[in-house]
């Protein structure tokens, strides 16, 4: 088993890690991709502590695209084999098509279902009373567990790419790799020669916000859009979110909101996984989220 | 402005729904098909369709195909929304929901899944497909990839800015583009969201349930996947660092979300094609958004930019009954 740390380049805390290989770059802003410079600095210091280099980059508009060419085109001048995670088909089209770089999925394309409710859903044995419903036109039910079938459970716990057609397709564009979040409600994929999968731990990521929310948290009332800058917001920082119904500590970082899952999969040995990618790089990360 | 030329693509769940809108002047239909086989095994959540729920989906064959004739015979064109992720199992139902769908008439579907745009270019299909804004085609490289997969239309994500959308198609050759223009501005990106959307409870529509006599209550039970389920993760309150709790903004009637004051933005970008987000909403939201949006675009044909500006505000105001605000502008900058 490969492992690999993500570390946020924006840290001041350095770079020193245990692990074989670094994933740097954002999973979820544009704007908060390292400049060309920045992000050429930081691989030759990994580079030359012998690790190898892995380039996060989130889905991108036009503008983001070519600026995320560019920065992978100057990383590739001091290291051929850089490898790309992109959540942008059309930047993993590019990358396959010119060569520039191994392309891997990002968690934002492999089609998982992250929301923390589903693992409570697999969870037979979980102690739930009937509850009643009175639903809006006045009429009055109540709510019973019934347990997924087995189908819908392969669903839940597999990735919207676990299929030989998908894969076989992803090959042939000189995609071998998915990452994956080490999502609670357990893992089931199917093993096909020549593919892999990275799971990140403990951060699931659930959802990304179409806006910055602000200093204030509150994405709901204003827009903001930071097409042009880095908010006060975008520290990098984890901040508790409380969430009825939600049964764990949901978090934001940055435009992100995600949660902790710091558990192996029971099976992992079972499964088509080769590389565990654990967070590094700022103190709060480890101690705790900050409310 | 001239030239406004663009089609409205609105959604149906019924029978009536489909006559309602084509009266009401849409120029395109779109729909959901959940039958009891598929619900039987996966449920009624957003594992088939973004959208969860039987109320937002025709449940029968024999409707569907009822849907498709009223729609052909009014010369609309209709797709069928099949836009989630699928595994290896799911995938065998909803080829053979497609199998139907093209031997019924329809025109197009709607897509996210690769593997499904993959089985379509095998079998030699001859529908149009459209690509869900779920799939997330951010820019022209993206875009290019998904016509290279057969697609011929993009639905645009709702997260771009118009400046960023006229970047986009300006590289984008002969692809088809529509956005959505009314309704339901999530404040996450499409996707980008792993949040599970169960059936919403308590439900306006207490017919999205199947009802048993239950053992041991006098009440009629549901048996549901997660009883203890609140909402989509975009309709829960949340709170941080000891703040107030905050609530998301909630999609309605009286100050629904809107794109009309962009829409000659929209065409000068190339878009030919405006959505209305809303499978499940009542017909009557759908009818009058429709309307709406008819009386912006011939607002914004005849008359000059500022007047017709005006126009368009005091028609949102006396369709929604309140007056628009920046918060419910769609794609404000």
């Amino acid at each position: 088993m490969e492992i690999a740390h993500w570390y946020d380049w924006r840290s001041p805390t350095g770079s020193d890690t245990s692990g074989q290989r670094v994933y740097f770059g954002h999973e979820t802003c544009q704007q908060l991709l390292p400049t060309p410079g920045a992000a050429r600095e930081l691989a030759r210091r990994l580079r030359d502590s012998g690790k190898s280099v892995t380039l996060v980059v989130p889905y991108l508009t036009e503008a983001g695209l070519r600026d995320s060419v560019r920065l992978i085109e100057g990383l590739l001048t001091q290291d051929a084999s850089l490898e790309v995670v992109s959540s942008d088909w059309g930047l993993l089209h590019e990358i396959g098509r010119r060569g520039l770089g191994s392309p891997v999925v990002g968690r934002l394309l492999s089609g998982q279902l992250t929301d923390p409710r589903l693992a409570r859903i697999m969870d037979v044995n979980r102690r739930r009373q009937p509850r009643p419903v009175r639903h809006l036109d006045g009429t009055v039910c109540q709510l019973q567990y019934i347990p997924p079938s087995l189908a819908m459970a392969n669903r839940i716990r597999s990735c919207g790419l676990d299929r030989p057609e998908i894969i076989g397709f992803l090959k042939a564009l000189g995609i071998r790799r998915c990452e994956l979040s080490n999502i609670s409600q357990g893992m089931e994929l199917a093993s096909i020669p020549g593919w892999s999968y990275s799971l990140h731990i403990p951060d699931v990521l659930i959802t990304v916000m179409r806006r910055c929310p602000g200093s204030g948290e509150d994405f709901a009332s204003a827009e903001h859009r930071c097409t042009d800058k880095v908010t006060p917001s975008c520290h990098g920082e984890p901040r508790a979110w409380e969430m009825p119904g939600i049964n764990a500590t949901v978090f934001r970082r940055d435009n992100a909101l995600y949660y902790r899952q710091p558990n192996l999969p029971t099976n992992l040995q079972q499964l088509p996984i080769d590389r565990l990618v654990h967070r590094i790089g700022r103190q709060r990360d480890h101690d705790s989220i900050n409310r | 402005m001239n030239g406004l030329a663009m089609k409205i693509v609105a959604p149906v769940c019924s029978v009536a729904d489909a006559e309602s809108v084509i009266t009401a002047g849409a120029d395109e239909l779109y729909v959901g098909a959940m039958f009891d086989e598929w619900t039987c095994t996966f449920g009624d959540s957003d594992l088939l369709t973004r959208r969860q729920g039987r109320s937002a989906h025709i449940r029968t064959s024999r409707e569907l195909a009822s849907v498709v004739n009223i729609a052909s015979q009014a010369g609309r064109p209709i797709a069928l929304a099949i836009n989630a992720r699928y595994d290896a199992v799911q995938i065998r139902a909803v080829l053979d929901l497609v199998t139907l769908w093209e031997e019924t008439g329809g025109a197009a579907v709607i897509v996210a899944d690769i593997g499904l745009l993959l089985a379509l270019a095998q079998r030699n299909s001859h529908m149009n497909r459209h690509l869900s804004l779920l799939a997330g085609a951010f820019n022209s490289l993206s875009v290019t990839f998904f016509a290279e997969l057969g697609v011929s239309r993009v639905i645009l994500p709702r997260d771009l800015t118009l400046g960023e959308v006229a970047d986009l198609t300006a590289g984008s050759g002969n692809m088809e583009f529509e956005m959505v223009a009314m309704y339901q501005k999530c404040h996450f990106i499409d996707g980008m969201c792993g949040f599970h959307h169960a059936t919403r409870l308590p439900s306006g529509v207490s017919a999205e349930f199947d009802y048993v006599a239950g053992p041991g209550t006098a009440l009629p039970v549901v048996w549901a996947q997660d009883p203890e389920y609140e909402g989509h993760g975009c309709e829960l309150p949340w709170r941080s660092l000891a703040g107030p709790v905050r609530w998301p903004r909630r999609d309605d009637l009286s100050s629904p979300n809107c794109a009309a004051c962009q829409l000659p933005a929209m065409a000068r970008s190339g878009i030919r094609y405006v959505k209305l987000a809303g499978r499940a909403y009542s017909s009557d939201m759908i009818v009058r958004a429709i309307r709406f949006l008819r009386s912006a675009m011939e607002a914004w044909q005849t008359g000059d930019d500022s007047s017709a500006q005006e126009d368009v505000r005091r028609l949102y105001s006396s369709t929604f009954g309140s007056a628009c605000s920046c918060r419910d502008c769609y794609y404000n900058q």
